[in-house]
């Protein structure tokens, strides 16, 4: 029997040790030697602590999962009915708390060797990234909307900090505007989640299902869907919502992009795919999928065309981050156990691609190196960096056997299979483009002289994050059944849910 | 052994290619013997698995790789005459190469890499023709795309080498693409990607959906074996190290498109449309390729075009075979492992040329027979070889081919692959002439040249003996694959055949008048009329330039949206902000004090921050606030058109 402290015990873990983290930092930088060793066994042990309970999690889940596919938890138990809040163990929680925390450990543990905490404030860093993750599993973990709403404001408000940690000018700018553009979103979310609590009376997930299938007024319910779907589209930086997102990631230290890249961005594509698939599926109420296809193109094709249009490399890939938003509405407009099969995986591979690159890219923006024609030479350099980068590269534009690639031909079953064949071509063809000005950066990286900036080693210890990612991308991609059976459950899960 | 044969032969080398860069550390023997040896177990294995299906028939043995959803897609090995043709061309010329490679590439830098990618090539393409369903096929056929981009940039210091590596990979990858849409709808349609089952099920589709499938799948093929209008990839390639050349057009990448239409043909040979789009796309690609292979000055760019011309004949012999078993389609496979041969030992007499002289521009080449005699006999061999001459194994092959094309009644067809052969001698022919005969240039007068080294003739030595054999192999080749048809060495001297060697002297006697006689020079003929098809050969049919113009209008496409994106909002924020600021006038007016001090400080505040905020970066919060209302605005309409 699962109850409420196995579901909030990995949340609980990280956030106290996130308070932990101040004192401790703090007595660690007053010894005189073993700082770094001693910082990132800080990292490890919360992150294995969570670990070890997630593990016991998901074993008593599946444990039990012949009788009850979907386990609801709930402070007041029995009451899950009514405004009580409560939280939700299924196949894709369980699965995406797993990536959550892999992807989290990897960030972090780049995050405390680029920072370097014997900068000032980074104790605050390392805190604000520990919270981050554990808000961002209790959302996933959720069982109504409101308790989901809460975390992610948690955690958006954390990426805040994240995002403005260094107060350079450009920084504390991309913040307020993150910051701004968070609050009309969850603006719009609370808005139209009174319109659904008027409706139906209740905020949890499947009693909101329920009341929506029998068809409620329909035109409150498209007033409630408007809202709710632009907010998480701006959450998500679905074009034309997506203007913060390249600010942000160009203006946020390189750690805090790929963090953010790895666990925020996914983690606001797996609430977009969880309020719009498991709980307003029914199209035949409000035939959402094809209106959601026409943004899914567009973010695509946006995305691509303007990472096309950059010289900032930082700023491309985060251009590439909006591209893999397309990619992900793909799989979500399909409404099909195999587009959430795509979602899941994709939001693995996505996440470990962007924050790899992000990695790689901040390793060579250390010393100054931005545009394009700053990258010239970087290949004979950095060789490790630049063949990582590389990995990140191929990935994104599908190359097998690269992780991406599976993901990439997921999404488009998934998007054939629906009958919207259309979308997949215009996805199809926006691989074209990803992976021509993907090659454009390798070309400079390795065919171009390298300018005279361009000098030093490279820091060892930070390859290790990023190598970590390299490896589990080419795993994955060849042998993808290491996700694939933590995601076909929830597939099966799906159909039983859509049937 | 043997049992595990159809695992290790495309395993074996591809994980012996990790192993490169460690065995490198101990030394360049070591690693050259390493390369060597996973070489020769690979044809090994692959010879192997000839005994498994001398009975005929086809095996598929797989494992379960990934599941999707309901249906598992498995990864396998399917091991059928076609299959192990490829899988044996593949191994033996790959070994051939990396023996030519020992001398050829000893004294550059960079080796492990070379090697590495060398064997990860080999291996994807006989992972490739060995796979037992489309996807698996797909991700070799990806990998063989990555392997030619790695290696076509081998010299990265030279920008032409690097900016060569990615046109072939974004070109190919055009078709790559319409291959995996291809593989998609069939997927959607049959809910199955393994061979055996689309190869009886195919029936239930729609003949639209196939029609479709087909022609995707086509495409591309085509692009990949570098079919008009998508060819100028190959020339671009030849930025490789000449061995690389060797293996991309004697077995694999290339031979990939051939590979995809000879394994699909039987499903599509029903449509039709498919069949005719084959050989049409084939004899015009072998003509005009010949041409541009007579007018090119490069002397890679000889054997380049010729490539693209010969897989041309082979196209064209598989679109007019109505079934796998008929001659057709024998007569294209046929003649695509006698031009692993002869052009192959083309790319590696070159090279030895190449290698030397330090140009590859052929003008100023001239009389080398003297200081080159073994490489002279290899070229002269490769051009009878090429051209159709008895008793090379092209003339068993193009005689085949000219026999399957009037088996199917289709003149313009014959006349067009006729016309090639002859122009296919007359540049063969140039090509001897310009490079071998006449009196040295100025620019060799100054360079010593000899021999090339024993490692290198041996290796051509091979290739050039197969070209002599292989011609007579015919016969149990024909039994190998099935093909209904009775190879008779006396039936090749019939009136098809020998109208064949007849064209070649139309073809070889103007380029003999021209550039043995010289009795018109070369200028001269560019004047007039013919002027205007010099400069179409010259400019590639003004391909280049299409596809130029279109990356370029995407460019400036994406720079201007970006732009636009920026400039446009910049209007409409400051229109509603005036309204805005008149409407809180209003307000402030009619407000009591307190609340008109709370008001006044926060609309300065704002006001204060909001210009520094402005200043500093790229996008402006208020366009991002008037972009989300567009979002918003456009998704309402679009949910109230839907509903």
């Amino acid at each position: 029997m699962i109850g409420l402290l196995d579901v909030l015990l990995p949340t609980v873990i990280l956030t106290v040790s996130a308070m932990l983290t101040l004192p401790i930092l703090t007595v660690i930088r007053r010894r005189n030697s073993h700082h770094r060793a001693l910082a990132v066994l800080w990292i490890v042990v919360p992150f294995s602590a969570a670990a070890l309970w997630i593990i016991h999690l998901s074993l008593e889940y599946y444990g039990s999962m012949g009788s009850q596919p979907f386990v609801f938890v709930s402070f007041a138990p029995g009451e899950e009915a009514h405004l009580s809040s409560s939280f939700l163990v299924d196949a894709v929680s369980i699965y995406m708390v797993i990536v959550y925390l892999l992807m989290g450990f990897a960030s972090c543990l780049y995050g405390i060797l680029y920072i370097g905490f014997e900068e000032k404030p980074s104790e605050r860093y390392f805190a604000l990234t520990f919270m981050v993750v554990g808000s961002v599993m209790a959302a996933t973990l959720s069982g109504d909307l409101l308790t989901l709403f809460i975390f992610w404001e948690a955690s958006a408000a954390g990426s805040c900090f994240l995002i403005a940690y260094r107060k350079r000018a450009d920084s504390i700018e991309a913040s307020i505007k993150y910051l701004v553009m968070i609050v009309i979103a969850s603006g719009f979310i609370v808005y139209g989640l009174s319109i659904i609590y008027g409706l139906v009376g209740s905020l949890n997930f499947w009693v909101v299902r329920d009341a929506l299938i029998t068809a409620p007024d329909k035109r409150l319910l498209l007033a409630a869907f408007l809202f709710v779907a632009a907010g998480y589209a701006i959450e998500t930086a679905v074009v034309p919502f997506h203007m913060w997102l390249p600010d942000a990631y160009t203006a946020a230290p390189p750690s805090s992009a790929a963090f953010l890249s790895a666990i925020v961005d996914q983690a606001s594509y797996y609430v977009f795919m969880r309020v719009l698939v498991y709980i307003l599926t029914p199209p035949e109420v409000l035939n959402w999928p094809v209106a959601l296809a026409v943004f899914s193109a567009l973010t695509m094709t946006v995305g691509n065309l303007f990472a096309l249009a950059q010289r900032d490399v930082r700023r491309m890939v985060a251009y590439v981050c909006v591209a893999d938003i397309g990619y992900n509405l793909v799989a979500i407009t399909s409404v099909k156990p195999l587009g959430v099969m795509g979602n899941l995986f994709f939001f693995f591979v996505g996440g470990m691609t962007t924050a790899l690159a992000f990695m790689a890219v901040g390793i060579v923006n250390r010393l100054g190196l931005k545009t394009l024609e700053d990258f010239a030479g970087v290949g004979r350099k950095f060789p490790l960096t630049s063949i990582a980068l590389v990995v990140a590269a191929l990935s994104f534009s599908g190359v097998p056997p690269f992780a991406g690639f599976i993901a990439k031909y997921l999404v488009f079953t998934a998007a054939i299979e629906a009958g919207m064949a259309w979308l997949a071509v215009v996805g199809v063809l926006n691989s074209v483009l990803q992976s021509a000005y993907l090659l454009r950066l390798i070309h400079y990286m390795y065919a171009r002289p390298a300018g005279r900036r361009v000098r030093g080693g490279e820091p060892r210890n930070l390859l290790i994050p990023v190598y970590i990612m390299v490896v589990a991308i080419i795993v994955l991609g060849m042998y993808p059944a290491f996700a694939l059976d933590l995601i076909n459950p929830a597939a099966l899960q799906l159909s039983l849910l859509l049937s | 052994m043997a049992e595990y044969s159809p695992w290790l032969v495309w395993l074996f080398p591809i994980v012996s290619s990790l192993w490169v860069p460690l065995v490198s550390k101990l030394g360049n023997r070591a690693r050259d013997g390493f390369v060597i040896s996973v070489g020769v177990f690979t044809l090994i294995f692959s010879a192997l698995l000839i005994p498994t299906i001398s009975s005929g028939g086809s095996t598929d043995l797989s494992v379960k790789w990934i599941r999707i959803g309901g249906t598992d897609i498995r990864l396998g090995v399917f091991i059928d005459p076609l299959s192990l043709l490829f899988a044996n061309l593949v191994a033996f010329v790959g070994l051939v190469v990396l023996l030519y490679s020992l001398s050829y590439m000893a004294h550059e830098e960079g080796l492990p890499r070379y090697y590495f990618f060398m064997l990860l090539f080999i291996g994807s393409m006989v992972g490739l023709v060995l796979a037992d369903n489309f996807l698996q096929l797909f991700i070799f056929w990806e990998l063989v795309s990555l392997c030619s981009y790695a290696l076509v940039s081998f010299w990265y210091r030279k920008p032409e080498a690097v900016k060569a590596g990615m046109k072939v990979f974004i070109m190919t990858k055009i078709g790559d693409i319409s291959l995996l849409a291809g593989i998609l709808i069939l997927y959607a349609g049959l809910h199955s990607l393994s061979y055996q089952q689309i190869f009886e099920q195919y029936w239930k589709l729609p003949q639209a959906t196939l029609t479709a499938v087909s022609m995707l799948m086509l495409f591309g093929a085509l692009v990949k074996s570098a079919q008009l209008p998508l060819h100028s990839w190959l020339y671009s390639a030849m930025e490789a190290p000449t061995s690389v050349s060797c293996l991309l057009h004697g077995a694999t990448m290339v031979k990939a498109g051939v590979y995809l239409t000879a394994r699909t043909h039987v499903i599509f040979c029903n449509v039709p449309l498919w069949l005719d789009s084959l050989a049409w796309i084939g004899a015009i690609t072998a003509v005009l390729g010949a041409v541009l292979a007579l007018h090119t000055t490069d002397i890679k760019g000889v054997p380049a075009y010729s490539t693209v011309s010969q897989i041309g004949f082979m196209m064209a012999a598989l679109g007019v075979a109505p079934s796998p078993q008929s001659l057709g389609w024998f007569a294209g496979l046929f003649h695509t492992i006698s031009h692993a041969f002869f052009q192959g030992l083309g790319f590696l007499a070159i090279g030895s040329i190449v290698h030397q002289l330090g140009t590859r521009d052929m003008r100023k080449m001239g009389g080398l027979r003297r200081d080159m005699p073994i490489t002279f006999t290899l070229c002269i061999i490769v051009i009878l070889a090429r051209s159709g001459i008895p008793p090379f194994c092209s003339f068993f092959s193009k005689g085949l081919i000219a026999k399957s094309l009037l088996l199917a009644d289709n003149t313009p067809l014959t006349l067009l692959i006729y016309a090639a052969a002859a122009i296919t001698f007359a540049y063969s022919y140039r090509f001897l002439t310009i490079t071998f005969a006449g009196e040295k240039s100025s620019y060799l007068k100054n360079i010593k040249v000899h021999e090339a080294p024993r490692l290198m003739s041996i290796a051509s030595g091979i290739l050039a003996a197969g070209t002599i054999i292989l011609g007579f192999l015919g016969g149990s080749l024909v039994d190998f694959l099935g093909t209904r048809y009775v190879f008779d060495l006396a039936s090749f001297f019939s009136l098809e055949s020998l109208m064949f060697v007849v064209t070649l002297l139309i073809g070889g006697l103007p380029i003999y008048l021209i550039y043995q006689r010289r009795v018109v020079g070369t200028e001269d003929l560019r004047r007039g009329a013919l002027g205007v098809l010099d400069r179409v050969i010259e400019e590639n049919y003004f391909l280049d330039r299409a596809y130029g113009f279109i990356v370029r209008v995407l460019l400036s496409l994406s720079n201007n949206l970006y732009r636009m994106d920026i400039r446009v909002m910049e209007r409409v924020p400051y229109f509603v902000a005036n309204g805005i600021m008149r409407l809180s006038h209003i307000m402030l007016v009619s407000f009591d004090l307190t609340l008109d001090r709370v008001v006044a400080f926060t609309a300065e505040a704002i006001a204060v921050h909001s210009v520094k905020v402005r200043r500093v970066h790229r996008g402006v919060l208020s366009h991002f606030v008037l972009a989300a209302t567009f979002g918003v605005l456009l998704l309402y309409i679009l949910l109230i058109l839907t509903t």
